[in-house]
């Protein structure tokens, strides 16, 4: 089982951090984008709902007249990312479930869209399935699953360049996103099929400790810094090589399409899932 | 860690009524019977409780509102609760006065008639008093509703608001002049219920007979009527009066006992119905268990 505690801490931390975060960490522009004209397309005025609370999503989904419903495991989460939309006053509108997300009490075949931003990830491999199931239940016959996800790499990157990189384009809140990605795509255990921010911490102190320039080794010490306000420890995901996750999710949905923004450096590796029930 | 919901939260859920809730979050802590369920009542409700329990495994109660009192039942006798209210305020200041926690409840924020749940699902439904806060003419809908999420035998159990017995009128003068000459009186709140319930439910001011509306007089009404009756009082005097609570205009719904039943028979089988008998303050709170047809 999921380490609760922990877990919990390092979520509601999301909403303080989240200003410091951008793409891949949260969706870009042209990823909501792709995923509102797919929308647009397919349904006016459609039933959604949104797992977690990330405004991007919750802001598309007004932009199309969505009747919109977001599920959280804390009301403070919800009550913190409204200061990050766009259309503040529609949360008015939104009705809140605190309540983890396989056991949310959601009326059955109601909503067209169920959208969630590298939700998978966030459950242990043995409960990835229930979650899909769950989403399946509430989505109507016909109605799609849109999601972001994270395809692990199949060989681990250097950290060497890496951090040449960041190093090199100095420390902003760009850069700070792409590298802890970088280095999130290292620290993933292909055998455990998990990457944690524990691990990602500990690669980045580890060079710091064996590298002999004493110069690029105090470099390296804002760069710890950031990263563990960034990601924090404590926290872990779940992933499995796409053939792997693919396999699951069309136990549950026909993947209809898979599209990446084209705006940030990392799209390639975060899908975006068009899942039809 | 700042405080979430402080100062986001006045923007959700607009409405007039709800602001009123907001004003009854902030005091929620303070407040005493018969603003909050007596120990009287809360006897009645376990008792009824207990009936809907017996050959029944699963326990899972659909709770209208965020009543505490009602929150500690529940998790005494280990239901997985789905709670709903429109307002977070309320739920976080409730949150914080439960004496059990219980870590199978869901909070959904949103409006109890616009909400889609699982249907046939909810052994129990429960609420203290929210029927009143439904419109007169959406209690058909509501109890549709309940009925609709609550498994074929399910249970509904809530204190219902009925019309106030008046067996002596008493003018809104009258009472001002009451509590004027005795204040401390009005320390007792279920003495000074009563009398504000006799002021109210004899005064077609507050008590129209339209949709069985009553409304409440807000702190600038009571003191527009003190200028009117050449009167006056501190502002101090009128919030304790007004219980710190009715800021702004606040409505509910309270018909007499008959109408309440003719209605609730259509979608529910009466088991059983009580109040607390140890104040004349809640002979106009009935509480009822009923099952679903």
């Amino acid at each position: 089982m999921i380490k609760k505690s922990k877990s919990i801490f390092w979520h509601t931390g999301v909403a303080e951090r989240w200003k410091v975060y951008d793409s891949p960490g949260r969706p870009s522009k042209d990823e909501c984008r792709l995923i509102q004209s797919f929308i647009v397309q397919h349904k006016k005025q459609p039933k959604v709902l949104i797992l977690g609370s990330t405004p991007e999503y919750r802001d598309l989904a007004h932009t199309v007249k969505a009747e919109v419903t977001c599920v959280d495991v804390g009301l403070g989460m919800l009550v913190a990312m409204t200061d990050f939309m766009k259309h503040k006053n529609k949360a008015d509108q939104e009705v809140w479930f605190r309540s983890d997300w396989l056991t949310m009490p959601v009326a059955e075949n109601y909503y067209d869209f169920v959208l969630g931003d590298l939700v998978i990830t966030n459950l242990p491999l043995q409960l990835q399935p229930a979650l899909l199931a769950k989403i399946k239940s509430i989505l109507k016959p016909g109605g799609y699953f849109i999601t972001r996800d994270w395809w692990p790499p199949m060989t681990k990157p250097a950290i060497e360049p890496m951090i040449e990189k960041i190093l090199e384009s100095g420390i902003n809140k760009k850069s700070i996103n792409v590298f802890s990605w970088e280095l999130l795509n290292l620290a993933y255990d292909s055998k455990g099929k998990s990457a944690t921010t524990d691990d990602m911490y500990r690669a980045l102190k580890m060079f710091q400790q064996k590298e002999r320039n004493q110069a690029r080794k105090r470099q390296l010490v804002p760069l710890l810094k950031h990263l563990i306000y960034v990601y924090p420890l404590g926290k872990t995901w779940w992933v499995k090589f796409r053939p792997e996750a693919e396999k699951t999710m069309k136990k549950y949905f026909k993947i209809k399409s898979i599209k990446h923004g084209r705006d940030n450096q990392c799209a390639q590796e975060c899908p975006i899932y068009f899942l039809q029930k | 860690m700042p405080d979430l919901f402080s100062s986001k939260i006045k923007m959700k859920k607009s409405a007039k009524n709800i602001q009123a809730w907001k004003s009854v979050s902030d005091v929620w802590g303070s407040l005493k019977p018969p603003l909050r369920p007596s120990p009287g009542e809360i006897k009645i409700y376990e008792r009824f409780l207990k009936k809907t329990l017996s050959n029944n495994s699963s326990r899972r109660a659909l709770l209208f509102g965020a009543t505490p009192e009602l929150r500690d039942l529940l998790a005494k006798y280990k239901f997985e609760v789905t709670l709903i209210d429109v307002n977070p305020a309320m739920v976080k200041a409730t949150t914080k006065l439960l004496k059990r926690k219980n870590h199978r409840e869901k909070i959904i924020i949103g409006d109890w008639l616009k909400i889609k749940l699982p249907q046939n699902y909810y052994d129990l439904a429960m609420g203290d008093h929210i029927i009143g806060n439904v419109n007169f003419k959406k209690w058909n809908h509501f109890f549709s509703l309940v009925t609709k999420l609550l498994t074929k035998n399910g249970y509904f159990l809530t204190n219902v608001q009925l019309s106030f017995p008046v067996k002596r009128s008493l003018a809104f003068k009258n009472l001002i002049k009451l509590y004027i000459k005795n204040p401390k009186r009005f320390n007792d709140t279920e003495y000074k219920w009563q009398m504000l319930y006799q002021m109210m439910y004899s005064d077609k001011k507050f008590c129209g007979n339209h949709d069985y509306m009553i409304t409440w007089p807000a702190i600038p009404q009571i003191q527009k009527e003190l200028k009117l009756m050449n009167m006056s009082m501190d502002i101090k005097q009128i919030a304790q009066l007004a219980d710190y609570i009715y800021v702004k205009e606040f409505k509910y719904c309270s018909p007499p006992r008959a109408i309440f039943e003719k209605i609730f028979k259509k979608y529910f089988k009466i088991v059983s119905s009580d109040i607390n008998r140890q104040h004349p303050v809640y002979q106009s709170y009935r509480i009822y268990l009923a099952e679903n047809h």
